[in-house]
């Protein structure tokens, strides 16, 4: 399957050995473009299962490759990790450098990059994130959302496949948030970009193309975003939530009013137009 | 307990290349009971309007009153401000450091300078409010908790110094949603208790939800203040500054401009339902 850019397979992870699971008996495919979205309460396993997409961690059981790669052979780790990048949660804690540009740059330099071809590639992945007129700002006068979008220029300067975002808009206000999260739907949509987008913001999920929801290492439910926030019941028990507009049409729906397949704004108004005239 | 600020301006680093003034000629009263929740885009001055409530920040221009008495006037005791007007910042479980959840919930108490008895009542009763069992927890260190857990912890330590008023940063960031409504429920409980609470949030459906007055800031200005219902009224300015306004809010918006007559001032989910209702009921009158 040349297409797919994760596959993980079987797989099963414990920090300690003979420790509890932190992942267990895990499989997922991503192909290339997808946009997928992973949800859970804290210590469910998102994050460990994204580190264990890239490499950071070996799986105890099973396998995971990347682009065709197994993350367990030592001479793809270099390769795996330019391919597969990530994105943390707080923006403090990944930049490095006094000036934006040099930020970006620091990735380049530990992965060798020639310096001429740098520059290129800098004001390319600044430009992707909407960050150009910054390129010579220091980081930390800038806004979480920027800061954020400075973070994954460093990461798309390196030219990924995919990138792995593990809650990386939840220290951000809600403008910050949106400002990201758009960025990265243009990365997917218009350079083809294959996402993880771990988050606890059930609204960030709506758009993607797949959810997948965490419980105990394992995952509970999967889906497209309609057929997993149809199940309020099942997300409650998990300890999640589902979006207002689709909360607000289940109580409409227990009071005799028929609307269908409403997660956002927008499907309500839809909705109301076609039942209140 | 009344918390009332008189034209307060705050600047930092005066005088330095780094001046900025943060807040500008604020007037705002804390009455006693309320849930007030302050509102505004990060950088608007949210956080050390805050920091005047408790006296933590001293305003350069202005006063801050306690009861109808300048904190910051010689005489006043600045401890017992800082016992009555307890302070959450962002994150608090940052601040935890002691070796049990116990003895870090005791260090407030303690400096009070209350006997080994009293504290531990303190801690008891403190614990029970944020929702921890003692026993369970009393021993355990604090570091080994669930986010959500260091969390009530840390709000436990203030909350042990029997404070007549609660500010609290943005309590409910960066947790998953369970524990979210859990920390929502909590603080609500707890001005139900009686507890005057100032909450600083960006969510605006938990203001919608929790609130009983707001305060918009601004750009360093409190530019809007009053129930929700009237907050809300004017969604456009809210979103104008940035904010988001509750999902409800937006419904409204564009139902009308799709020239449903859903009612102005609707904010909250059980209303909106309730507007829904009836229109969809009027619809099926007339067919």
């Amino acid at each position: 399957m040349p297409d797919l850019i994760f596959d993980v397979q079987n797989v099963s992870f414990a920090y300690e050995e003979g420790g509890p699971l932190a992942v267990r008996s895990l499989s997922l495919q991503v192909p290339k473009g997808a946009f997928y979205a992973v949800l859970g309460q804290n210590g469910s396993g998102k994050s460990t299962l994204a580190k264990l997409m890239n490499g950071l961690y070996l799986p105890t059981e099973g396998s995971v490759s990347v682009c065709g790669m197994d993350t367990k052979d030592e001479k793809h780790t270099w390769d795996i990790r330019c391919r597969a990048g990530m994105v943390f949660q707080n923006p403090d804690n990944q930049l490095v450098a006094t000036i934006v540009r040099e930020d970006v740059a620091f990735g380049l330099e530990n992965i060798g990059v020639p310096t001429e071809e740098m520059p290129g590639r800098i004001e390319q992945a600044l430009r992707d994130v909407g960050m150009t007129e910054y390129a010579e700002r220091a980081p930390h006068l800038l806004s979480g959302g920027q800061k954020q979008r400075v973070a994954i220029a460093g990461v798309l300067a390196m030219r990924p496949e995919a990138i792995l975002f593990d809650e990386s808009t939840a220290m951000l206000d809600p403008q910050g948030r949106r400002e990201v999260l758009s960025a990265v739907k243009r990365l997917n949509r218009e350079l083809g970009l294959t996402v993880i987008w771990i988050t606890h913001f059930m609204e960030e999920a709506v758009d993607c193309d797949k959810v997948f929801v965490m419980h105990s290492g394992e995952i509970a439910l999967s889906g497209t975003p309609r057929e997993v926030f149809a199940r309020e019941e099942a997300l409650r028990a998990l300890r999640l939530d589902v979006p207002p507009m689709a909360h607000l049409a289940q109580t409409l729906r227990e009071a005799g009013m028929p609307v269908q397949d409403v997660l956002t704004v927008e499907d309500m108004v839809r909705e109301a137009k076609r039942l209140c005239r | 307990m009344q918390i009332t600020l008189e034209n307060v301006t705050h600047t930092y680093q005066p005088g330095s290349p780094f001046q900025a003034t943060a807040i500008r000629n604020v007037n705002m009263t804390v009455n006693p009971g309320e849930f007030l929740a302050l509102i505004g885009h990060t950088g608007s001055g949210k956080s050390t309007l805050a920091q005047h409530l408790n006296g933590l920040l001293k305003p350069t221009e202005g006063r801050v009153l306690l009861d109808g008495q300048d904190i910051h006037e010689k005489g006043c005791d600045k401890k017992e401000v800082r016992r009555k007007v307890g302070l959450v910042f962002q994150y608090p479980e940052h601040q935890l450091f002691e070796e049990t959840v116990a003895k870090d919930v005791a260090f407030g108490p303690k400096n009070l300078g209350l006997s080994a008895g009293e504290t531990d009542a303190r801690v008891r009763e403190a614990l029970e409010k944020v929702g921890l069992n003692y026993d369970d927890m009393a021993e355990r260190s604090p570091f080994e908790l669930s986010g959500g857990q260091m969390r009530r912890v840390a709000i436990a330590g203030v909350l042990a110094m029997r404070p007549e008023c609660l500010v609290l940063d943005e309590p409910a960031a960066g947790l998953d949603p369970q524990s979210r409504e859990e920390m929502l429920q909590l603080i609500s409980g707890l001005h139900e208790a009686g507890s005057t609470v100032v909450m600083i949030s960006h969510s605006m459906d938990d203001v919608a939800r929790f609130a009983t007055r707001a305060v918009v800031m601004e750009k360093g200005e409190a530019v809007m203040a009053g129930a929700p219902e009237e907050i809300f009224r004017h969604a456009d300015r809210l979103v104008a500054m940035g904010l988001d306004v509750p999902k409800v809010c937006q419904l409204g918006l564009r139902l009308r401009e799709e020239g449903l007559p859903f009612p102005e001032g609707v904010f909250r989910e059980e209303d909106a339902a309730a507007a829904l209702l009836s229109l969809w009921k009027e619809g099926k009158g007339h067919v």
